[in-house]
């Protein structure tokens, strides 16, 4: 099918040229909307929106099918628009660069953008503000687009920033209600603190390489390679770098270097591959020049490059709502149901992943940061998992288990297998964006009711929200078939595949941590579809009478996101799961297994887990809210452990008593110490002191004119006997 | 001092006569002078005083121009020590032109404010 497609496309350079507009459409919806929204209808609107990011995702398509019938090397598009920082230490260009890992994530934001617009448009059509919506949306997609497609880790970065901004603007959408306008507040700060690390990452990446780019800038003008190859010449025994090399040539020149066998040991002192010109047994299709590190850091690199890792997850744990930075994420709730499905699940919240991924081979060097990523992502997943057991919100519950999936996803980058932590994230855009739309379903039918403990028995009158749901939580559960199950599960048996590689004991407290989140995580989501849809009706007479099935544009992107679930895995799983496959098709090398048969005992005892905790899970859920109508009633319960997870475990109290508050106290205390008392101080008594001086010096004018003549007279007869001593002196 | 005055000689009959004494004269003339334009409260006595110190410098260029015109290297030259002689004519044309205008001020002020006393006369106070 796909040389049917490609026959039908325009020539690759074409494509490649036209590659801004990718972003240049959202951007374009955001003007139109942003400028004179106040004035269109409301449905027109919408479909400037939706079509801005509609045709995003057309030209999207369209570079990935010409990329995936690529020739003679051609794995990517990559352009250039312009120069924005350059000096001697840092050339950094405006740069667009699409290869197979951009390809997932650009295919992702706007697929799943789109059916979101489309979505919105029936979800917002009563709010009085559609046009901000729709603009504050296409705004997001446009920052996201240029966080996914940058070619270099500002433009990241830039990308960052902008979907920090944008999730702050649609969290506090209905600002008028101060708990939203604090959430939205809540989540950039949060963010900010996490953006810290990231700059601290990049700095000590500026510092270490001397850039910031991905890979070389490209080649202009030339065919054949566009991302010209690290390689290694077994004539000479050296390595063959690019021009200008990005991130990944460097890590790429050290594997090929130090690698021994399957193991990579930076020595104590490392040194970038030095090689002369002389030596290059081709110099046609690469250009080798002698290299050296950028400065003489004398230190060891290994210790640099983990920490820049550990500097960048920091920023990751941010973005992506790992402990100890997820709190914003639960209040995040607080803004339109789409906003919380595309940014909060889908799209936003996966930019740390597509961070760490990108950046593979250097994280594949520091097994200290992959083990701390591992780690916190497997506390996130079990914390948050049992957080979301109690909650009483259905939206609550989403994004709980959205934090926990987050750290599943970083429990595969920990472990090594980034490819399966792309699948993860893609797998879990589908049924996440499902679910929390279906959620939105719910909500609109139920006249904005968002308690779980006054709904029930909605599945006679909201069918395919119903039937949607049930896809979305049988693959957030893991249930064999499913998406959710190729992605989910095949972490877990990577990790107990590395376990018993490494014999390092953490692997196993992580592979325990996360069946034990699988556990909750198949518990809390039936517990969410049997109380929402089974049982009788809790609410009042008049929210039943206006329950109603939801409109075509809020079903149909139901229902291809649960047919994407369902199929998700069977059509896409190959590429992302064998590792040889990963390297061709995604350009990811996972870290290596030292013996090839640890993957396979692993995946047969995992299957057996997995599937025992997903039965297990859906059981318990049953028996206890399945069958007549059992409505948790927080009030009535005495159980410790219960409270603390209902109030998730007070961590909110425990950051305002531990951060929040001092802070204020130190604000107060400068307020007064430094503002008030020595600024205003020093300002105010300078002028005191000249009004003082100037009291004690005007009471020479004494008006009395005999003495002015005496002035004049003395000072005369002073100015005489100094030229007479002048005089004699000489 | 340190340096010598020459000395002198008047053909008049009148006997030996230092330049020094002269100056001397005049240094008290003018210290009198001084005085009373800095420490009399009458306007007009600060006027007079102010006339004396005239006088007084008018003395000093009179008995410089009068040395000149004695040195013995000048003899046969009927102008010599001209310059002190009308720069001395000078002052007292300028004497006489400042002294009409003072007077004018005088007796406008004292047509304004009644009085002449200068411990009155305190309107540039601060």
């Amino acid at each position: 099918m796909m040389e049917w497609i490609a026959h039908y496309l325009p020539a690759r350079d074409v494509l490649e040229s036209r590659m801004y507009l990718i972003p240049l459409f959202p951007l374009i919806g955001f003007l139109l909307n942003g400028l004179f929204g106040r004035k269109f209808d409301k449905k027109f609107s919408g479909f400037i929106g939706t079509l801005a990011a509609l045709c995003a995702f057309i030209m999207a398509f369209m570079c990935v099918a010409s990329l995936h019938e690529a020739e003679n090397g051609r794995t990517a598009f990559h352009s250039s628009y312009g120069t924005w920082i350059l000096t001697s230490e840092l050339n950094c260009s405006f740069g667009l660069y699409i290869d197979k890992l951009s390809s997932v994530m650009i295919l992702v934001v706007t697929g799943i953008g789109t059916l979101i617009h489309l979505y919105s448009m029936g979800y917002m059509a009563h709010d009085k503000s559609v046009w901000r919506f729709f603009a504050y949306l296409n705004l997001f997609l446009f920052a996201m687009i240029l966080l996914v497609l940058g070619d270099n880790l500002l433009m990241t970065f830039v990308g960052w920033e902008g979907v920090g901004l944008c999730s702050y603007l649609l969290i506090g959408f209905w600002y008028e209600e101060s708990k939203n306008a604090a959430a939205g507040m809540k989540a950039f700060v949060v963010n900010r603190i996490g953006d810290l690390g990231f700059l601290m990452g990049i700095f000590t990446l500026i510092a270490v390489f001397g850039t910031v780019n991905y890979v070389t800038a490209p080649v202009n003008g030339e065919k054949g390679n566009v991302t010209p190859q690290t390689t290694f010449d077994t004539v000479t025994k050296q390595v063959k770098m690019p021009e200008n090399p990005g991130l990944l040539d460097y890590t790429e020149a050290l594997r090929l270097k130090y690698g021994k066998g399957e193991k990579v040991e930076l020595p104590e002192k490392a040194e970038l591959p030095k090689y002369s010109a002389a030596n290059v047994a081709d110099p046609k299709d690469t250009v080798s020049i002698p290299l050296t590190m950028p400065k003489d850091l004398g230190k060891n690199l290994a210790a640099l490059i983990t920490l820049a890792c550990i500097c960048l997850f920091i920023g990751a744990t941010g973005k992506s709502a790992q402990i100890p930075l997820f709190v914003w994420l639960p209040d995040a709730m607080a803004g339109p149901t789409p906003v919380s499905a595309l940014i909060h699940a889908a799209t936003m919240v996966t930019a740390g992943i597509y961070m760490v991924c990108r950046l593979h081979s250097l994280f594949a060097f520091s097994e200290t940061a992959l083990l701390l990523i591992a780690g916190v992502g497997a506390a996130t997943a079990l914390f948050s998992a049992l957080i979301g057991l109690t909650q009483l919100d259905i939206k609550k519950v989403l994004a709980y288990s959205t934090v926990s999936q987050l750290g599943y996803m970083f429990v595969g980058l920990g472990a090594g297998v980034f490819s399966l932590g792309i699948f993860h994230v893609l797998t879990h855009a589908f049924f996440k964006a499902l679910l929390f739309l279906g959620a939105g379903s719910v909500i609109h039918a139920m006249s904005n009711e968002q308690d779980m403990r006054k709904m029930g028995g909605l599945w006679k009158k909201l069918p395919w929200t119903f039937g949607t749901m049930l896809i979305g939580a049988l693959a957030l559960s893991g249930v064999p078939g499913t998406s959710g199950w190729f992605s989910k599960d095949n972490i877990l048996a990577n990790v107990l595949a590395r376990y018993h590689d490494t014999h390092n004991v953490l692997y196993l407290v992580y592979y325990v941590m996360g069946i034990t989140a699988a556990l909750c995580t198949a518990f809390y989501t039936f517990r969410l579809i049997f109380l929402t849809f089974f049982g009788q009706n809790r609410s009042s007479e008049d929210v039943k009478s206006h329950i109603h099935e939801s409109p075509w544009t809020m079903v149909l992107p139901l229902v291809v996101l649960a047919f994407f679930s369902l199929a998700g895995g069977f059509l896409y799983g190959g590429s992302f799961i064998e590792e040889k496959d990963a390297l061709e098709h995604l350009g990811i090398r996972n870290v290596p297994y030292l013996e090839e048969h640890s993957l396979h005992g692993a995946h047969t005892l995992n299957l057996i887990l997995t599937g025992l905790v997903a039965a297990l899970g859906i059981g318990l859920a049953y028996f206890r809210y399945g069958k007549g109508n059992n409505v948790p009633d927080p009030e009535k319960s005495t159980n410790i452990a219960y409270k603390a997870s209902l109030n998730k475990f007070y961590v909110d109290e425990i950051y305002d008593a531990l951060i929040v508050f001092p802070f204020c106290v130190l604000a107060e205390l400068l307020h007064w110490g430094m503002d008030m008392i020595a600024i205003d101080g020093i300002v105010c008594g300078t002028a005191e002191i000249v009004r003082n001086l100037s009291s004690v010096l005007k009471r020479i004018q004494t008006g009395l004119m005999n003495a002015y003549a005496f002035a004049i007279l003395s000072g005369t007869v002073a100015f005489l006997i100094y030229l007479y001593m002048n005089s004699v002196a000489k | 001092m340190g340096f010598e005055l020459p000395s002198i000689l008047i053909a008049d009959g009148g006997g030996l006569m230092n330049l020094k004494a002269c100056l001397i004269v005049a240094v008290i003339i003018f210290s009198i002078g001084a005085w009373g334009v800095v420490a009399r409260r009458n306007v007009l006595t600060v006027l007079i005083s102010l006339e004396l110190m005239l006088n007084a410098v008018n003395l000093v260029f009179a008995s410089f121009a009068r040395m000149h015109a004695n040195m013995p290297h000048e003899a046969g030259n009927a102008t010599a020590g001209e310059n002190g002689q009308i720069f001395a004519l000078f002052i007292i044309a300028v004497a006489a032109a400042e002294a009409a205008v003072g007077l004018a001020i005088l007796i406008t002020y004292f047509r304004n404010n009644e009085t002449v006393d200068t411990r009155d006369m305190t309107e540039l106070k601060q």
